[in-house]
């Protein structure tokens, strides 16, 4: 986040003093980010007929609306799914998020705060 | 879910483009699927979602069944970011300073007004103002868990303007805030525009000349202004936020720059200090940052994380009291009623209060027979408790779904019962029980700050927190080295 910024070699701030000119060095107000393992995506499935869809969200409103929708296309145009809904958190959390991952093949997930 | 093995996709709200991206990295995802949905699914249930439903429609199935790109599956190791010294030359001191705060500011990590220069030499003259080594990590700051240490904090008070006495008040605030109960999350991301209350309390805000009297809120207090300044510095900086990219605050966090920062008035004050009642000694110094939102009911809500006013000066005590009682009373329905496992509903969690009653009504109150704050408190709760045979069925079913989840630990932080408060509950869910529309007295909080005579009683309020279990903590100040008291 931000943009990246060029670090001036102490030497030349040496030679800026030396011209006359002013210089100093400033600590970066920054905390420290341990990256976390990086993970790629999970291999998609090829199609949905057949298969367990779950839709996760948090039940803000308005999500209910747009999500029986999504639902009832779902039905329509593959008539074999089967849709599942789960409401949680913002972050499901491990509990939750294996019920799912257990449960399901594919998911949507449209949680806000 | 997607690191379970299950694939799907993340819809994303118009104007959360980079929010979403940087939570994607956050969690190691940097790759994640995602599809904005050109629209704002939220607001009330309405028409209007359908179509935008079908709009995207066909791009979420191709965003479940359209093969990785070798580009998705290629995501590289993020790399830790160097935070190395940055040197600054330029022909003259003016040109410098500029120089400074514009790259500052282009990396975000200012707040927008004129910073002073983090030199190490200013740094050491700031950690001279606490005992505690520069390399100790007093926690984690949410949304990206950057690591707090003494150093980092010194830092940024540096930069705040603030002096080296203030240090260890802005540490124990730091402390208070990355604590692991304390939910940081909701008010440094979310849309609502929450706010932080850092109020000191004890001898040392004396010493500090932290203003308690008139213009408490206001400026022209060195050390009201810029502890709360370094404390939002290190929000930004160790939590790596900035607004419209993982801070998405509505309207902007109001008295952004200085938080609210005050200090109790115990000159004036009839009661014993506020952190007596969370467990301090009379004689510490403490600090207590607690989240403002103002959610409330009969007074409305000041969305912006605002004060909001119970009582102009000159009313009775007897009509402030039972104004308080009334209005959280007038939360039962939801609290109570509107409670459903499935809606994440902030009006269905339970509240939080903390009260900044001037002196004079304090004493009014005192002379009601409130001794303590803790007096006060109880029979506020107590009177808010509602006989079970007043409840409605669906209030009942409600309050039963809430001891449930909050048995199972299920659902929102928020909507459960802390484990202490569920036999409480159990009991007073029975013919002749009581049933406790706040979850416990210590959700109010009474501090006495003002001008000893007249005022207006304020108040904020906040959920008991979402995502953790508290947006209020009070912590010891410790280890000053220039002042007698938190040492």
């Amino acid at each position: 986040m931000g943009k990246r910024i060029a670090v001036v070699a102490p030497p030349s701030a040496k030679e800026a003093a030396a011209n006359g000119a002013v210089a100093f060095k400033v600590l970066n107000p920054r905390g420290e980010i341990e990256p976390p393992p990086t993970l790629i995506p999970t291999p998609r499935v090829t199609e949905l007929a057949g298969k367990k869809i779950g839709l996760y969200l948090n039940g803000k409103g308005g999500t209910s609306v747009f999500f029986d929708t999504v639902e009832k296309l779902l039905k329509e145009k593959f008539p074999s799914v089967t849709v599942l809904r789960y409401t949680g958190a913002f972050d499901p959390g491990d509990k939750l998020a294996a019920k799912i991952a257990k449960e399901c093949d594919t998911f949507i997930n449209g949680v806000g705060d | 879910m997607e690191s379970l093995g299950l694939p799907g996709v993340f819809l994303i709200a118009q104007g959360f483009e980079h929010d979403a991206k940087e939570g994607g990295k956050d969690y190691g995802m940097p790759a994640l699927r995602t599809l904005v949905i050109p629209g704002f699914v939220w607001g009330q249930p309405g028409e209007e979602k359908i179509p935008l439903a079908k709009a995207s429609f066909a791009k979420m199935i191709e965003a479940l069944t359209h093969p990785l790109t070798p580009e998705e599956t290629r995501s590289k190791p993020r790399e830790k970011e160097v935070l190395l010294p940055v040197e600054i030359t330029a022909e003259s001191y003016e040109a410098a300073l500029e120089k400074f705060n514009q790259l500052f500011l282009d990396n975000h990590w200012g707040d927008g007004l004129p910073l002073l220069p983090p030199t190490p030499e200013r740094v050491k003259w700031m950690l001279a103002g606490t005992s505690r080594s520069p390399n100790e990590v007093i926690g984690k700051v949410a949304p990206k868990n950057g690591i707090a240490t003494i150093e980092k904090i010194a830092i940024n008070a540096v930069m705040a303007g603030a002096k080296p006495e203030y240090l260890p008040v802005i540490i124990g605030a730091m402390e208070g805030l990355a604590d692991e109960d304390y939910d940081l999350l909701h008010p440094q991301a979310s849309m609502g525009s929450f706010n932080i209350v850092v109020a000191v309390t004890g001898p040392i805000a004396k010493e500090l000349n932290i203003n308690s009297g008139v213009g408490y809120l206001g400026h022209g207090w060195r050390s009201n202004n810029t502890i709360g300044r370094a404390v939002r510095l290190c929000l930004i900086n160790l939590g790596h936020t900035w607004p419209g990219i993982n801070d998405m605050a509505n309207l902007g966090r109001q008295q952004s720059h200085t938080l609210y920062t005050f200090a109790e008035n115990q000159d004036f004050s009839p009661w014993p200090p506020y952190h007596v009642t969370q467990g301090f000694k009379p004689g510490d110094s403490c600090v207590t940052v607690s989240t403002m939102g103002s959610y409330g009911g009969t007074w409305g809500q000041a969305f912006s994380g605002g004060l909001r006013i119970v009582a102009f000066m000159g009313t009775p005590a007897e009509e402030v009291l039972n104004t308080v009682i009334e209005n959280i009373l007038s939360m039962r329905e939801g609290v109570f009623a509107r409670y459903k496992p499935e809606v994440w509903d902030v009006t269905i969690i339970p509240l939080k209060h903390l009260f900044l009653v001037p002196p004079e009504m304090a004493r009014n109150f005192q002379h009601l027979g409130f001794t303590s704050q803790e007096s006060l408190r109880d029979y506020i709760y107590e009177k808010t408790c509602v006989p079970y045979e007043q409840l409605s069925p669906e209030e009942i079913r409600g309050i039963q779904g809430k001891i449930k989840i909050s048995i199972a630990g299920e659902g929102l932080h928020g909507n459960r019962l802390p484990p202490d408060r569920i036999p409480v509950f159990q009991e007073a869910l029975k013919p002749g029980g009581k049933v406790p529309v706040l979850i416990t007295p210590e959700d109010i909080h009474f501090m006495v700050v003002g001008y000893p005579v007249g005022g207006t009683v304020v108040e904020t309020t906040y959920h008991r927190a979402p995502y953790k279990w508290v947006g209020h903590k009070t912590k010891l100040i410790r280890g000053s080295t220039l002042t007698k008291a938190g040492r």
